[in-house]
């Protein structure tokens, strides 16, 4: 009554605050001082019960599990999906809170589904990690097929979600834990293949668990007639979180795909949406990291080709974000060259390359100038080789410097002489190749000329892109039609210098013999 | 709980003692709020729920029908309209000045210009009050819960029980608690989801069925809306 009252003279008062969920003045009657209206909403909008209402099949009721259960007090059900329905359970005997999985369809008549489930079982209670909810026995008890797991006693990622987006470094957290797991797994040959926010669980601590390992394949596997189809129907789940291929081949997956549900994840718990269409970057729609962008097109890539192509490569660029925070007022400019240093020999490889190009002026020089003699040989044999020296050092010093820069994420400087180098290298070798070709056709040397130097041209711009891109560990970006790699520059190159001036000149010399 | 309220046995007079223990406030503070003086309130109400303990007329009360929180207004404005008649009675019996209430309105007594309860009564003033009663037991049901510790991180977290609230760091809430901000976004759901239930329960124990519960929380945040 007491309280009763003083709330009532508070009601009198007129200096009340303001919701800052609904921006209306909370009234001073309002317990907690919370408005009232928000807080029953809030209430209202939740879910009763877990994701029930995207269950096609009715779970089965305590009531109906109890009896096959002897050891267990079944608590509550905490969620139930295409894959079956999770329950609360205390096991009697060890006093601990587990749950228990019970598997959506009723498989136990099939002989060879259960040797399956037991084989699959076996291998997924081996994985013992800290981020994976451990599996602490299996079986089939009555109707039922049954995996009994750890209890997380915290919330799923989509429910941590709910309560707002996650911050970058929180995220970082949490897909370095995510990524830990895989690679576990993965290294182990075991392929999650549903990773959804629904599977991945936080504990009080806000650590990673992730449950399901392997459940989809169990599942799945069993339904080998219509599995795109069952997938695609959401029986199985969740279309947007599965790799392209996933869905295409569903036979023909690997970790990558892994890495794909990663990405969107990733995307989702920074944004609060799905990376649908020609989706904005993280960074574009909130103070994000831009390298971070960089992360999440990479594991986005439609082709697994140009994803990461483990678990552990993602860990990596994770660490460094995490190592060195980017000031978020520059986050999207390059790091200022004057705070960082130049990879090694990224001066003296291109220096070299130049050298070699002047020793090649000379030799050229000293082979036209020179009236044949001893001199002219030995001073030919110095110069000529002082310019392969040169240039395959060049070359050499430069890949060098390129993969130092690749390790430092394209933070290191020293990419464009680096590039130089060795696309110079490479014009020498075609060169020396279409040198030989041309002076097959004498003829018409000056045709043959032109056109080699202009495609010389267009595959050094292709090469050196190609070789950008591998220094600074980037992905193509989307704009980008053609995703140059370096092996298939070099042969570009090659063909060029060598088929194309030796065809046309052949062509052009037959005509004209004629 | 209104159905086991309504049976003729002991614990059936102990489930109605519960619900109106619960609903006090509201029909205190309806007529208090009614222009009444707070001891007036006070007596008002005592009276009114040991009326409807005594005589047992929620046995009148259809339980497949209605809710408990209607049948409660219905029986205050019973009671309301019953009492003013007694009132009337006693004056009468007092032989003081007897006034008509059918007086042409150029009749000024002052009998006419006390506003007349039970025409007043306007439900949704009764029902804002009946929400917030419901939000503050959810709410104390919450923190009788909780242990001292607990107790201090509901009232850092409890802000956001409103929804998501992108004005409120989480990461400075997870500062203050010593947790990392992950940790306190589960926390939040679990407090959610926690207060969820308690407001579920205590909607259940004044309907009927389960159907019930989501509409009539439909009904009281649009109550609250409106006020």
């Amino acid at each position: 009554m007491v309280q009763e009252e003083s709330n009532m003279k508070n009601n009198n008062e007129k200096n009340q605050s303001k919701c800052p969920q609904c921006n209306s003045t909370i009234p001073a009657d309002a317990p907690s001082q919370l408005c009232p209206a928000c807080v029953l909403n809030a209430v209202a909008s939740s879910q009763i019960n877990p994701s029930t209402n995207q269950n096609p099949n009715t779970p089965p009721s305590i009531q109906q599990l109890t009896p096959h259960f002897p050891g267990f007090e079944f608590e509550e059900i905490i969620g139930s999906g295409g894959m079956g329905a999770v329950y609360k359970a205390k096991q009697i005997q060890v006093d601990r809170t587990v749950s228990i999985k019970i598997l959506s369809e009723n498989f136990s008549e099939d002989p060879i589904f259960i040797e399956r489930f037991e084989r699959e079982a076996r291998i997924l209670g081996k994985l013992n990690h800290p981020n994976i909810t451990a599996i602490f026995d299996f079986g089939v008890a009555g109707p039922y097929c049954y995996l009994l797991m750890e209890y997380v006693d915290g919330a799923n990622l989509r429910q941590a979600l709910e309560t707002g987006n996650f911050s970058p470094s929180e995220a970082l957290n949490i897909i370095q834990e995510i990524c830990a797991a895989l690679a576990y797994a993965h290294s182990k040959g075991i392929l999650h293949r549903d990773i959804k926010p629904e599977n991945i669980l936080l504990d009080s601590k806000g650590h990673v668990k992730i449950a399901d390992f392997g459940i989809a394949k169990l599942i799945g596997e069993n339904q080998t007639n219509n599995i795109t189809l069952t997938m695609q129907g959401s029986v199985l789940g969740s279309p947007h979180y599965m790799a392209p291929e996933q869905l295409e081949t569903p036979d023909d997956v690997d970790q990558r795909a892994d890495i794909y549900s990663l990405g969107v994840v990733f995307y989702e718990i920074l944004t609060g949406e799905l990376p649908l269409g020609r989706f904005p970057l993280p960074s574009q729609k909130a103070n994000i990291d831009s390298r971070i962008d960089d992360i999440i097109l990479r594991t986005l890539d439609r082709e697994r080709q140009a994803r990461y192509q483990n678990a552990t490569e993602v860990i990596t660029q994770v660490e460094n974000i995490k190592n060195q925070p980017q000031d978020p007022n520059t986050k999207n400019n390059k790091p200022n060259s004057n705070q960082t240093e130049n990879a090694r020999f990224s001066l003296l490889a291109p220096i070299l390359s130049g050298l070699s190009f002047t020793f090649l002026i000379a030799t050229i020089y000293l082979s036209i100038a020179l009236k044949t003699s001893f001199l002219k040989t030995i001073l030919l044999i110095v110069s000529i080789s002082l310019t392969s020296f040169c240039l395959i050092i060049g070359c050499l010093l430069a890949i060098r410097a390129l993969s130092e820069i690749r390790k430092s994420n394209g933070q290191k400087n020293g990419t464009k002489g680096s590039i130089f180098s060795v696309t110079l290298f490479s014009t020498y070798i075609t060169g020396a190749i279409s040198a030989i070709c041309i002076s097959f056709t004498p003829v018409f040397i000056p045709i043959a000329l032109i056109i080699w130097l202009i495609t010389q041209a267009l595959c050094a711009r292709v090469l050196t892109r190609a070789l950008s891109r591998w220094a600074k560990n980037t992905p193509p970006k989307n704009t980008e039609k053609t995703k140059p790699s370096i092996p298939k520059s070099l042969l570009l190159m090659l063909a060029f210098s060598a088929l194309i001036p030796l065809s046309i000149s052949l062509i052009l010399f037959s005509v004209m013999s004629k | 709980m209104i159905s086991q309220a309504t049976k003729n046995t002991p614990e059936a007079s102990k489930a109605l003692n519960e619900l109106c223990e619960t609903y006090w406030n509201p029909v205190f503070r309806f007529l208090y709020r009614e222009g009444r003086n707070k001891d007036e309130s006070h007596e008002l109400t005592q009276a009114f729920f040991s009326k409807i303990l005594q005589k047992g007329s929620i046995n009148n009360v259809d339980p497949s029908k209605g809710r408990f929180r209607s049948y409660l207004i219905g029986a205050l404005k019973n009671f309301l309209s019953n009492q003013k008649r007694a009132e009337k009675c006693i004056k009468r019996g007092g032989n003081t000045v007897t006034l008509s209430l059918d007086s042409p309105p150029t009749d000024n007594s002052p009998e006419l210009q006390l506003p007349d309860p039970s025409a007043e009564i306007s439900d949704t003033t009764f029902d804002r009050e009946w929400a917030l009663t419901i939000m503050k037991q959810g709410l104390d049901n919450v923190k009788n819960s909780l242990d001292h510790k607990k107790l201090q991180r509901f009232e850092t977290l409890k802000p956001w029980l409103t929804g998501d609230s992108s004005e409120l760091s989480q990461t400075k809430a997870a500062a203050k608690l010593g947790m990392t901000p992950s940790a306190v976004k589960v926390a939040i759901h679990r407090l959610r989801q926690q207060f969820g239930n308690a407001i579920r329960q205590e909607i259940a124990d004044t309907v009927n069925s389960e159907e019930e519960i989501q509409d009539e929380l439909r009904y009281l945040i649009e109550v609250l809306k409106d006020c």
